[in-house]
């Protein structure tokens, strides 16, 4: 979703949550479940995109992003830019590798680390339980 | 072949020349006879050996031999000098020193020996920092690659699963079941990949989270608001990833039979899931307090098929115990 579609998605009276995959099959299962849970969805695919939409002023409660993805900054650069400019938004990391580094980012008290493989509606639930 | 000669007696450089010479015809040596050359030269490209007296006059070969090792450390420093005493030799020795020959006509004859020791020792020390230098950098590659494999299997696999979730929303509630099964199992074996620890134990799992991921997975999927878990784990459980996948899958059958079966009413029940050793032997209990049955009673599903192969291959016992009315205990003890 280009970054003007966005805005407007994010102008929804459900609470946004911001879902940042490049692997668009995955990122596409967590939008269903993201929806069927009561959220309204932006999607980007990338890091990139995500600090576009979210510097445009979109209204994010929560942001789910994967890891490694190609652009400028990855998951953890995402994760550290919101901690500078967006620290009250919960963020969840998603990621393939066994272990994350331990960095300032990822040890926030609204940050959560979701290891891949996982089920989609268990990454709804924790957004549910990270706003109520 | 470049040496550095330091001696403050012609006499005795010429001596050192000979010998070089002898050893390396075409040996490059450069005599040194002041400070500013000795550290110029020294600056100005690594000698492949430094030869040096311990009374310089301008210096002391001690200092020149610890200047040669703050630069070089590989390169050997053979001292040979008609000064000094054996406390000298052994403090310079243990200090890094190659070599210490006396000026003696009796030691004469070791020097030959000694530069020819100093300089293969030196290349052979070379050789051995070089190959492990290799092979460090081989296994920080290997590393890579298998930590790169690692993410690509799971992300495939979230990717098969996530296809499974996207083809279950176009069908009928009994196929959308189906595809959630399928899901599920994929997301068990995905579960046990996961916790794989690292590329340090590449074949051990921490079974503890992968039996907590798989009965919060299904539990979120099949067991809606009405039904309570709760996880009493008594200790680490780590086991070889053969034996973990086996068993995560017997896992995944009996929470999700126990899931879809105990309360046909959609009534609210507790599943309690267990994970403790008695006797040496671990064991993962999954409770209910739903519906129970008469033994005897349980259709021959895919369920019950998989059960039983699965038990076989994770070499694990499995015992029921349920009564109508009174709940479901399914023991899994590994043996």
């Amino acid at each position: 979703m280009n970054v003007d579609i966005a805005m407007k998605a994010g102008i929804a009276d459900a609470p946004t949550v911001l879902v940042v995959e490049d692997e668009a099959i995955i990122r596409m299962t967590l939008v269903d479940e993201l929806e069927d849970a009561g959220f309204a969805v932006i999607e980007a695919e990338g890091a990139d995109a995500a600090v576009a939409i979210m510097s445009k002023g979109a209204t994010i409660r929560a942001v789910i992003t994967d890891v490694r993805m190609p652009g400028s900054i990855d998951g953890l650069g995402l994760a550290a830019w919101m901690l500078d400019k967006a620290p009250c938004i919960p963020i969840i990391i998603t990621s393939g590798f066994a272990t994350v580094p331990d960095c300032e980012a990822i040890n926030s008290a609204i940050t959560r680390v979701v290891l891949k493989p996982y089920s989609p509606k268990s990454v709804a639930s924790l957004v549910v339980a990270l706003l109520s | 072949m470049r040496v550095l000669v330091l001696d403050d007696n012609p006499d005795d450089r010429q001596l050192v020349l000979r010998e070089l010479t002898e050893l390396w015809p075409t040996v490059i040596a450069i005599e040194v006879s002041d400070l500013a050359t000795f550290e110029a030269t020294l600056d100005a490209c690594p000698p492949d050996l430094v030869v040096t007296d311990l009374d310089l006059r301008w210096a002391s070969g001690r200092d020149a031999f610890v200047a040669t090792k703050q630069r070089y450390p590989a390169c050997p420093v053979v001292m040979f000098t008609g000064t000094g005493d054996e406390t000298i030799a052994v403090e310079l020795m243990k200090a890094g020193l190659d070599d210490y020959v006396v000026k003696s006509p009796r030691q004469m004859l070791r020097l030959r020996a000694s530069l020819k020791i100093a300089v293969e020792s030196a290349a052979s020390r070379n050789a051995l920092s070089e190959r492990e230098a290799q092979l460090t950098a081989l296994v920080a590659h290997k590393d890579t690659i298998v930590r790169e494999l690692h993410h690509r299997v799971k992300n495939n696999l979230q990717m098969i699963t996530s296809l499974l979730h996207l083809r279950a929303r176009q069908v009928d509630a009994v196929t959308r079941g189906h595809f959630q099964e399928m899901a599920g199992r994929m997301e068990a074996v995905a579960s046990v990949q996961s916790r794989i620890y690292d590329a340090e134990a590449l074949d051990r799992v921490d079974f503890r989270a992968t039996l907590s991921d798989i009965a919060e997975g299904l539990s979120d999927v099949f067991g809606g608001d009405h039904i309570g878990l709760d996880r009493d784990f008594d200790g680490p459980l780590e086991l070889e990833v053969g034996r973990a996948m086996p068993l995560g899958l017997l896992c995944y059958e009996v929470i999700l039979n126990a899931l879809k079966h105990a309360w046909p009413q959609a009534q609210c029940g507790k599943l309690t899931i267990e994970l403790r050793t008695q006797g040496g032997h671990p064991e993962v209990k999954i409770c209910d307090d739903g519906a129970g049955f008469e033994e005897g009673s349980v259709t021959k599903g895919l369920g019950t098929r998989l059960v039983r192969s699965l038990a076989t291959e994770a070499k694990a016992q499995v015992m029921t115990l349920s009564k109508p009315g009174d709940g479901t205990i399914v023991t899994l003890r590994l043996v």
